[in-house]
């Protein structure tokens, strides 16, 4: 255990009052207070007006208007509300892509988490090597790493040929893609880097120190891991959490080439209102529920899992 | 009639300056001397580059050069997404002057590009007598230009059929199965097909394969029975593409046997060497057509109007044809042909026998997507 020497506290204040004092008398002399200068967050908050509300409002707005073959008309009507809660399509997509996207976070936090954990603990060059290598695929665009699968896994693909090359089959394997299990797969590969870099981050603030304590006073590794890791980096395990789990309830890219027949998400089911339909009405209908659905459900579980820690920065409210 | 007016229109053109005048009267000569194929429209005044919206293939590399030297205008290609992109950008504020030509599916665009009401076009109107080559359209595509109070407003450019693409190596060209979609709903070769994701073009090949005469016009029940028939025959599938790329993956990497595809899948694929080809399905062909037209407010209608010429020329459907091998829609191109290709292209399409069926919109399109999340949900 680490001994503090005697007086410390009131060497650390007399330094610190010292420093104050000589940064007041050098760098800021002459320099007058200016108030609460808010006018500086001006270019932040407008970047999130025009890009961030603005957008939003409007998509709220179209979404209570009508379209038709002949355009979008700002006919206001409940009923593009009505058809999303009470079709059962709709519904059923909506339940299916949450689960879809819950289970991806699941299995994305379980490969993450330990992949973090060994960068954290790397040192040197061979941290700078495995770094890179985490963010070597996503230099490329989300569609090529989506559509890479199907080569790997495919009838004639990677695996199927390395198997039969064995022996091991006689006959390629089919469901190795086309199915959900390959969205999964898919999804977990292409979001993976959004899991692991909030983790990684909050693992590398952690003091060593408490660790050593912990260790000192007798602490088993899974204590260790258990009382001072996982809450320590329990921010970013969150961060994690909500962007692969947004990420994964938006996603369209990912079913669609992987899925099969069936490889449909409520992403999907937007996307063709806009792209097929024409009825942008409806699809902003689709989003807007989308968004208060997901809204809902952090709402309820910030309760349990201190979400609001992710929007506040670890502040209480 | 038309002619006169727009003659009329040109004169009061011509009385705006002096300039003006001299400019348009030795350009009158130049005219009566390049003919019809170098239209005066071409040198109004106007720019003489117009930006176009249209599909990359539409304008190939042995095309480009005929098209810009017979109008005498630069065409510069605005990316091009899809056909509802190019309605979007049409129907989009102030959409109606970004651009000076557009080439897109004439079924699609027409009923909400006229809008619903004369006077609600968001087109020119074309002054018919600067497209001569228009009067060369095959007979069957006269009926699609798209006309609305004795004015024109598009004109078939390419047509181009769907129909099922697929590996003759593994599907013998003599199974009976390849005369129709059926090959894409049948079990025999399960596992080894794919179909488009897309409501529009696999609600009407399964219409049709069901003996729907008419698919637009189906009822609820008619697209009931259909949606029931899809999630059924579903197992049948590996998969469901949606892009170009992706499809031609399907077929090359050997994943799927037999598509839902066009002509380019088919002509990209044999390229490869591949054995394959397309079915002429006796339920019906699915034909289309990609119609040139100007937004309303473009600046440079009349470069447009040249270029729209130039398209319809013999010249360019012949490069067209040969290169893509989406065929023109003029008959002078289809003449061009022996009676071997034209069998291969598609140009005797009339004299088949089949069953021409035009990919029209239907009006319930919103059901029958609808309808086709169903079924992918199933």
């Amino acid at each position: 255990m680490r001994v503090l020497p005697k007086n410390y506290e009131k060497k650390v204040s007399e330094n610190s009052t010292m420093s104050k004092k000589k940064l007041s008398k050098s760098r800021f002399d002459g320099v007058k207070p200016i108030g609460k200068p808010l006018f500086l967050l001006a270019p932040g908050v407008l970047w999130l007006l025009i890009f961030g509300l603005a957008p939003l409002l409007f998509m709220l707005m179209m979404s209570f208007w009508t379209s038709s073959i002949f355009g979008t008309k700002p006919d206001f009507s409940f009923d593009n509300f009505s058809r999303v809660f009470f079709t059962e399509l709709y519904r059923d997509q909506l339940i299916k892509t949450l689960r879809i996207a819950f289970m991806t976070t699941m299995l994305t936090l379980i490969i993450s988490y330990p992949v973090a954990f060994l960068l954290s603990r790397l040192q040197g060059l061979r941290k700078a090597f495995f770094v890179l290598l985490i963010f070597l695929p996503f230099w490329t665009s989300y569609v090529i790493r989506a559509f890479v699968w199907l080569p790997i896994l495919g009838r004639n693909g990677a695996i199927n040929n390395f198997l039969q090359s064995l022996g091991v089959i006689d006959a390629p394997l089919d469901w190795l893609l086309f199915n959900e299990g390959s969205v999964f797969l898919g999804l977990v590969y292409v979001y993976t880097l959004f899991m692991t870099l909030p983790i990684y981050l909050s693992l590398e603030k952690i003091d060593g120190a408490l660790v050593e304590a912990a260790t000192d006073l007798g602490a088993k590794p899974f204590s260790v891991f258990y009382r001072i890791i996982l809450p320590l980096s329990w921010p970013g395990v969150l961060s994690g959490c909500i962007m692969v789990f947004l990420l994964t309830v938006g996603a369209f890219v990912t079913p669609q080439l992987l899925g099969g027949p069936s490889g449909i998400m409520y992403g999907n089911v937007i996307a063709s209102q806009f792209l097929a339909n024409n009825n942008w009405a409806f699809g902003s209908a689709l989003s807007i529920s989308l968004i208060l659905i997901v809204m809902i459900l952090l709402a309820i579980s910030s309760r349990w899992i201190g979400v609001q820690h992710v929007f506040t920065g670890g502040k209480e409210t | 009639m038309k002619k006169n007016n727009n003659s009329s229109e040109l004169f009061k053109n011509i009385k705006t300056g002096r300039r003006t005048f001299l400019k348009n009267t030795s350009l009158l000569g130049l005219g009566g001397v390049a003919a019809t194929s170098f239209p005066i429209g071409s040198a109004l005044g106007q720019s003489k580059k117009v930006v176009a919206i249209m599909p990359g293939v539409f304008m190939p590399k042995s095309g480009r050069p005929i098209a810009e030297g017979m109008s005498g205008v630069k065409i510069e290609n605005a990316p091009y997404t899809s056909p509802t992109d190019t309605l979007a950008k049409l129907m989009a504020p102030g959409g109606t002057k970004n651009y000076d030509l557009m080439i897109s599916l004439t079924q699609f665009v027409k009923g909400p590009a006229l809008g619903k009401n004369p006077g609600d076009e968001r087109l020119h109107a074309l002054d018919m007598s600067k497209i001569p080559n228009a009067a060369n359209l095959m007979p069957l595509f006269k009926k699609d230009i798209v006309t609305r109070g004795g004015k024109t407003y598009m004109i078939p450019i390419v047509w181009g059929y769907d129909s099922v693409v697929y590996n003759a190596d593994k599907i013998p060209t003599k199974d009976p199965l390849t005369q129709s979609w059926g090959v894409l709903f049948d079990d025999k070769y399960k596992g080894r097909i794919a179909w488009r994701d897309d409501a529009h073009g696999m609600i009407f090949a399964a219409a049709l394969h069901r003996g729907h005469p008419n698919p637009i016009a189906m009822d609820k029940s008619d697209l009931k029975d259909i949606t029931s028939y899809l999630i059924d025959r579903k197992k049948n599938v590996r998969t469901m593409w949606t892009k170009f790329g992706e499809a031609l993956n399907l077929v090359s990497s050997g994943e799927v046997w037999a598509m839902y595809g066009w002509i380019a899948m088919r002509r990209i694929l044999q390229g490869k060497g591949m054995n394959v080809t397309n079915n002429w399905p006796t339920d019906g062909l699915l034909t289309w057509n990609q119609s040139g037209f100007i937004p309303k407010d473009s600046p440079n209608a009349a470069s447009s109007e040249a270029v729209i010429n130039a398209m319809l020329s013999t010249e360019f459907g012949k490069a067209l044809t040969e290169a893509t091998n989406y065929p023109s829609t003029s008959a002078k191109v289809a003449a061009l042909f022996n009676a071997e290709e034209k069998r291969k292209l598609g140009f005797d399409i009339s004299d088949r026998g089949l069953k021409l069926v035009g990919l029209n919109q239907p009006a319930s399109i919103d059901k029958w997507v609808e309808a086709w999340n169903v079924i992918k949900t199933a």
